[in-house]
């Protein structure tokens, strides 16, 4: 995963219309892992040992767009905890609450095929 | 992930983490920090500056040690944080509670 992204970095540095920072990088690593995270976690039962997943990063002029599939059981969106408080020192649950606030869109669907499909969104900064 | 402890002045430890931090590595990260702090090292400061990668589990690890720590009667500072790292704590508004110290040194000054 952090291999293929860094295959796709070598395509945004040619179509961004300026070089994202290293922190818009690391945002959009940081919501990818988390993701690819949550599949391994959800998708698949515990007792399984192969948790396959296809990523592909698909990079436009204005954004970078990742898609996630897998063949897993359906994400049921209220698995999803409620924020936790930073407060409380919580221990799970962040994950794609980091997701959703390091991207621009984050959307989820479940095909009539039995996939799962993650889309995630980063468009790069205005130009200066 | 690599993992060393070194003892520093005043009886804390120092925990030099290298590799990703995440969901392949947190548990076994957690567990041996844990059993640090239940060695009687209960006063950690974990460097962060060779971590290339942090993610949600990584930082939950990071939050199990310190309730253990702080059970026993210690605490966790953690030093030399990556922009990602910043980035992370930033998004889960961890920040608040664990906020990074610049250098290992800075995070041992008056930590008794």
């Amino acid at each position: 995963m952090h291999a293929a992204l860094d295959r796709a970095w070598a395509a945004v540095d040619r179509l961004a219309p300026a070089a994202p920072t290293s922190r818009w990088r690391d945002l959009f690593r940081t919501a990818v892992a988390e993701i690819a995270a949550n599949i391994i976690r959800h998708a698949y039962p515990p007792s399984g040992t192969a948790r396959p997943f296809e990523l592909r990063v698909l990079v436009y002029p204005d954004r970078v767009v990742a898609l996630f599939a897998d063949s897993g059981v359906a994400w049921e969106p209220a698995d999803e905890p409620a924020a936790p408080d930073p407060l409380e020192l919580p221990e799970g649950g962040l994950g794609l609450a980091v997701a959703r606030g390091a991207l621009d869109e984050l959307s989820y669907r479940r095909e009539p095929d039995g996939r799962n499909v993650w889309r995630l969104v980063k468009r790069f900064p205005a130009s200066a | 992930m690599e993992m060393r402890v070194e003892a520093a002045r005043g009886g804390a430890a120092i925990v030099r983490l290298d590799g990703r931090l995440d969901l392949v590595t947190a548990g076994e990260a957690k567990q041996r920090m844990v059993e640090t702090v239940e060695g009687g090292q209960k006063r950690l400061v974990v460097d962060m500056g060779s971590v290339d990668f942090v993610d949600s589990s990584g930082l939950g690890a990071i939050i199990g040690v310190l309730k253990a720590a702080r059970q026993a009667g210690g605490d966790l500072r953690i030093a030399c944080p990556t922009g990602q790292l910043r980035s992370i704590l930033e998004l889960t508004m961890l920040d608040r509670v664990l906020r990074p110290y610049e250098t290992v040194e800075e995070a041992l000054t008056g930590y008794e």
